[in-house]
């Protein structure tokens, strides 16, 4: 590993006010479970670490008036031990908990794994779908911005070199539908995805038919993406086996993997489909309290 | 630069002068000469370097020695007390889970962080929390059958 | 002797440094560190085939902390010595110490000594070199055409010097019977293409090697080696000094599995480095590097087979092209082995083997746990099912009408060598295996039509004990000799230099000492040990530890206990013939209430200037004696995302006596866990544009995790081989080579597809089920 300096702010505007100074040169440390592999792996050369470690704020997970705000600092081992995400925002605790191994999880943030810009992020396509929103400090104050628009590019977000990720809203979803996410990698456990799909849908109590749903997509494509077109194909609709196939079809078709040593991207752009069906029609049977697949 | 750092492990207090970029493994081995703490790849993948930080169990090589500084930290060596083993390590002993005895160390850190907060896992809790440490000569059959059994004289 | 009057043999007793581990006061190579040490970090290169041009190092030289370094310009000009297991003249030279001619993305090109590894690193990249590129070639079947660029120009065998043409290395043919005249008995013909694929040993402790210099260009080494011996040998003979000056120490190994038998490439540029700068140096692989230098073969075996109706094998031909990567530290021994190893799957009485070991620009490959079995036994295994259902007999059925036997010959490592099969479990562990997974349940299990559909497998196998034959074989050195000693308070030293990679060998030589000499097995401490002070041993390979150090093991104690028996007489007044020794204890025959303690009669010894009770035995072992396995599984397979699951393994081995029962039971589950790798996962990735290595951690290379091994049942057959230390043979390595062919089969089993080439991906079950039924 390079040498580097390391400076420990103990607030956020202090943090922000020294990235600020050094550009591009600073990098934030959170967890440090991503940054230091960069370093190590001569990916990065920062000169300046600026560790968040001192800073006591964005370390909870509050619940104001219906939506719930995650610290972005918080643990993902805190984000998988939380009740209200557990009991609210479920797709988002499976996701947590299948992200790395427990020391990992003790460390790594959610800040940390949205910000990382990873296409294989398994929080990514979970929020997206939860219409999360973040809420990123700078040198200019505070500004906010859906999920859905912060990924750029891999490894690249919207944040410039001086901002920080501060919170990550949850809209309310209590009682609304219910959301799934399915990873599919090498093995059960620990595995970057070749593919993750994340459904959040409801039903309408009346007919059934679908009100509302939302389908993101990720590890298949350079971001984590939203699939407008094949949500709205299914709104207003009734879940039939023919239909769903039809908007997986268009999922899949959206999709933009690669080949890696994981998988190629033909293979992917099959299981964004084949997941992406399997995900709606769980979904299906788990609203309607029948058995799943 | 260096920096002159304060770290508690195994209930000891050690004043240090270490480089921003020493790992916590770095400074346990090769500074302190704790060399129980095994390092396997340095990536944070294989789970050889784990040691229990305020509790928790992390990866040592991705954890800065300067992160560290008002963290109590347990490694292997501060397991046995008075010349005892533990449990764990009475158990992996007995059982047969050591083989070539490189991953020991750092499972048996994280099989006590498990079994301190979840006195009765069920087997597939147990290799669902394991799964961070490689094991390449068990199987993990004989590892998951003396954590399961020390959880039953866990105190 | 009875089995049941066994006092320590059968029973699970702790491993001898399990406590040391566990506490993790136990020293590994990596462990030891000294003072003034210096670090050293190798320069490699980023191109798969190319020439040093131009190589400055004088800005590393000038870094402040830099004490040396050094390129190809400064090695001695020796082909390097990697592999002394082997005869000289079977012994393949084809590298130096650091290489001006470059063979694979990663080879060694220079090397630096500095205070502390960060500084070495930041040398390396301070080194200044112009290479100019060579065309390469990363196939092995495109390695061999005529138009191939040429990785090896000559290769020293011994001190003989062979031109190599077209890459290849070494070719074989071996003719047993009339294989023509053999198909044209047959009533029918198989022939299949199977390629397998390149896991890494990765055992989870890297490489590491330190150097310490001493008076008159001494080195005191302390590395991670399977064999302290030869890695003497190999340092010796390529820095060009005399053996006696170097003196490699015996450490625990945090695993192996064939990664440590040769060097890793590191050893020789390390003590060239102390021997340069006079003080302690130590190079330490990353997991990268490790990736780099080590891993299972690939190989492309045509197999064909000719059978009666009535499942009688008449004819077999195999050809086999087998990868050695870059350098070839194990020669073309990988071959040879698969030969063997096909010629004594099953009773045939008209073989062909045709094979070829060749150069490609991809790092070096090594022995993995079956050393070139578990390749061969996937194509014959899978063959084997294909054979019964186109006869519409049962798999198990087939196996068994052409199993071999008792009595029959066993080619070990090659056809030129050979023993006797003197135990046999297979047929006992075929029979109780089928009943426990319910082999009868396999046509229903496969009828389902849901996307998740179950099928059963089966296939067997073994591996040798060692390489025994009844002559000295021409490859291998093959022997053992250990010192065992009998102190004044009745404990006992066993002295080996044969190294514990983490298989519990030396608790099993403990446990036959004891047994052996009649004390408990706690009063047994195996020494430390250094190639100063114990005898030869060959490097920890071939599954040989139980059955070949256990034997020499033995008959060290016996000599041992022959002098004690000797004094114990004077002492007893009773004829040696009379006594016996159980518990530490002298006895008279019938007789217990007369007894002496062993301490007494070493004490007497002692006082009266007997001299010290030491046994000396060495042995060169004339049987290999093989370990049957089988494997039975069954799977689950996804028929929309090709994803297999197996669900439930029976491991079944026949080890004849079991000695330690614990550590038989985790090298058959350990060895499952790797096998089921080799079937689905684990391969080293190789981009086929510029020869990098795509996986080159634990990110990318994956290995299965806990939640993905199924419930393991273990069966033990109820063997005694006769020839082996109470009966005990091998365990390691036979118990993998079955793996991934049971495996295949039970996904056939389940949907109808064959995987003939390693490992068994989601993407090939998915494009091999569509290209079945082209709507799925």
């Amino acid at each position: 590993m390079k040498e580097f300096e390391y400076i420990s702010p103990n607030s956020v505007e202090e943090a922000v006010s020294i990235l600020a100074s050094h550009g591009e040169k600073a990098k934030v440390l959170a967890g440090g479970t991503d940054l230091l592999n960069l370093i190590s792996a001569g990916k990065i050369f920062p000169k300046l670490i600026v560790s968040l470690r001192n800073i006591q704020q964005f370390r909870e997970i509050k619940k104001q008036d219906g939506s719930v705000s995650v610290g972005a600092f918080c643990t993902l081992r805190d984000v998988a031990k939380s009740e209200v995400i557990r009991d609210e925002y479920q797709i988002l605790h499976d996701a947590v908990q299948q992200i790395g191994s427990v020391q990992i999880r003790s460390r790594g943030t959610i800040g940390g794994n949205i910000c990382n810009a990873s296409p294989a992020a398994d929080t990514a396509a979970p929020l997206i779908v939860l219409g999360a929103e973040a809420i990123i400090q700078g040198p200019r104050g505070e500004r906010r911005k859906p999920i859905v628009d912060f990924f750029t590019e891999p490894g690249r977000t919207i944040l410039d070199p001086d901002e920080i990720l501060t919170t990550i809203r949850l809209p309310e979803m209590k009682g609304k539908g219910d959301g799934l996410y399915i990873k599919l990698g090498r093995r059960r456990t620990i595995d970057l995805a070749i593919v993750g799909v994340a459904v959040y849908m409801v039903l309408r109590p009346s007919n059934g038919e679908i009100d509302d749903i939302r389908i993101a997509i990720s590890s298949a494509a350079p971001k984590p993406l939203r699939i407008f077109d094949a949500e709205s194909i299914l709104k207003g609709k009734a879940p039939k086996k023919s239909l769903i196939e039809k908007a997986a079809l268009m999922v899949g078709q959206a999709s933009d993997p690669i080949t890696d040593v994981r998988a190629s991207k033909e293979y992917r752009k099959e299981m964004v489909k084949v997941l992406t069906m399997r995900a709606i029609e769980d979904l299906t049977a788990r609203l309607n309290n029948e058995p799943q697949t | 630069m260096k920096r002159r750092i304060e770290l508690r492990i195994n209930g000891e207090i050690y004043e240090l002068e270490v480089e921003p970029r020493s790992t916590l493994l770095k400074v346990i081995r090769e500074i302190l000469g704790l060399t129980g703490t095994k390092c396997g790849c340095e990536r944070g993948e294989c789970g050889s370097c784990t040691v229990l930080m305020n509790g928790l169990p992390v990866n040592s090589c991705l954890v800065l020695a300067v992160e560290a500084e008002g963290s109590d930290i347990l490694t292997i060596e501060g397991l046995s007390k008075d010349g005892t083993l533990h449990i764990l390590q009475k158990n992996f002993v007995e059982y047969g889970a050591i083989q070539c005895g490189f991953c020991t160390p750092g499972m048996i850190m994280t099989a006590k962080a498990l079994l301190d907060t979840n006195h009765r896992p069920t087997e597939e809790e147990v290799r669902q929390y394991i799964a961070g440490n490689f094991c390449r000569c068990t199987g993990y059959d004989k590892i998951v059958k003396s954590i399961l059994s020390s959880a039953l004289e866990y105190k | 002797m009875q089995r049941e009057d066994y006092n320590v043999i059968g029973k699970k007793f702790n491993k001898v440094e399990a406590v040391e581990k566990a506490l993790g006061h136990l020293k590994y190579a990596g462990d030891i560190y000294f003072q003034n040490c210096l670090y050293a970090k190798v320069l490699r290169s980023p191109h798969a085939h190319a020439i040093v041009k131009r190589i400055n190092t004088s800005k590393a030289e000038k870094l402040k902390g830099v004490k040396a370094v050094i390129t190809h310009k400064d090695v001695p000009k020796i082909p390097t010595w990697h592999n002394a297991l082997y005869v000289f003249s079977a012994q393949c030279f084809d590298s130096f110490i650091l290489e001006e001619k470059v063979r694979h993305v990663g080879d060694r090109v220079a090397a630096v000594a500095a205070v502390s590894p960060e500084i070495a690193e930041e040398a390396l990249e301070l080194i200044e070199v112009e290479y100019q590129l060579l065309s390469a070639v990363f196939d092995r079947i495109k390695a061999m055409e005529e138009d191939s660029p040429t990785i090896h120009d000559f290769v020293w065998r011994g001190s003989d010097k062979v031109k190599i043409k077209n890459n290849i290395l070494a070719t074989r043919e071996i003719k047993i019977g009339d294989v023509e005249k053999g198909f044209k008995e047959a009533d029918i013909i198989v022939e299949n293409i199977y390629e397998t694929s390149r896991p890494n040993n990765a055992p989870l402790e890297r490489s590491v090697i330190t150097c310490c210099p001493g008076p008159g260009g001494s080195l005191e080494v302390y590395a991670t080696t399977q064999g302290v011996h030869t890695l003497r040998m190999s340092l010796a003979g390529s820095l060009g000094i005399p053996l006696h000056l170097i003196n490699v120490h015996r450490v625990y190994l945090g695993g192996s599995f064939g990664a440590h038998i040769h060097t890793g490439f590191i050893e020789s540029i390390c003590a060239l480095l102390a021997l340069k700068t006079q003080r302690p140096v130590r190079l330490e692989k990353t997991r990268k590097e490790i990736f780099l230098s080590c891993g299972r073969h690939p190989e492309t075996i045509k197999l064909k087979t000719g059978v009666k109706k009535d499942g009688t094998l008449v004819a077999q031909h195999m050809d086999l092209t087998d990868d050695t990567g870059a350098y070839a530290t194990g020669a073309e021994s990988k071959m040879v082995l698969g030969a063997g190893d096909f010629m004594s799957m099953y009773q045939c009485p008209n073989q062909r083997f045709t094979g070829r070991t060749v150069y490609t620009n991809t790092p070096p490959l090594t022995a993995m746990r079956g050393a070139g079995n578990p390749q061969v036994h996937f194509a014959v295994e899978s063959q084997m099912d294909i054979i019964a259902e186109q006869l519409m007999v049962d798999p198990i059925e087939l196996r068994l009408r052409n199993l071999i036997k008792i009595g029959d010959k066993m080619y070990g490592a090659g056809h030129d060598i050979f023993s006797r099969i003197n135990s046999n479990g297979t047929q006992e562990l075929m029979i109780k295996g089928a009943e426990i997974i319910g082999w009868s349940r396999r046509g229903e299990v496969s009828n389902d039509k849901s996307r998740l559909r179950r099928g059963i497998g089966f296939a067997r196998g073994f591996h040798t004990s060692g390489c025994g034959s009844e002559k000295p074989s021409g490859f291998y050195v093959e022997y053992s000799g250990a010192i065992v000693m009998i102190n004044i308070d009745g404990s006992v030293n066993l002295i080996t230099a044969s190294v514990d990679s983490g298989s519990g060998g030396h608790t099993v030589y403990a446990g036959i000492v004891a047994e052996e000499l009649g004390v408990r097995f706690e009063d047994v401490v195996v020494s430390d040990a250094d190639t100063q002070t114990a005898p030869f041993d060959c490097p920890t390979h071939a599954s040989r530890g139980t059955y070949v150090v256990g034997m020499v093991s033995k008959e060290a104690a016996k000599k041992a206990k022959e002098i004690l028996l000797k004094w114990a007489s004077e002492i007893l007044e009773e004829p040696v013939n009379r006594l016996q020794t159980k518990e530490g204890k002298v006895y008279v025959v019938d007789q217990p209430e007369r007894w002496t303690s062993i301490e007494e009669v070493v004490l007497v010894g002692h006082r009266n200037g007997w001299g010290s009770v030491i046994g000396l035995a060495n042995l060169r072992p004339t049987e290999c004696a093989p370990h049957f396995t089988v494997a039975f599984c069954e799977v689950e397979v996804d028929t929309q995302t090709g994803k297999v699951c197996v669900v439930r393994y029976i491991a079944g081995a026949d080890v004849g006596t079991v000695i330690n029962r614990n550590g038989v039971e985790g090298q058959i589950v350990g060895g499952v866990h790797m096998g089921l790798g080799y079937a689905l996962l684990e391969d080293t990735k190789i981009d086929e544009t510029n020869g990098e290595i795509l996986t080159t951690n634990f990110t990318d290379y994956k290995i299965l995790s806990p939640i993905d091994m199924p419930p393991v049942e273990t069966i033990i057959a109820d063997t005694f081989e006769p020839t082996g230390p109470f009966g005990a043979k091998g365990s390691g390595e036979g118990v993998t080579n079955p793996v991934a062919p049971a495996v295949c089969n039970a996904v056939y089993n389940a949907i109808r597809v064959r995987i003939k080439d390693l490992p068994i991906t989601p993407e090939k079950i998915l494009k091999a089920l569509r290209k079945k039924s082209p709507n799925h």
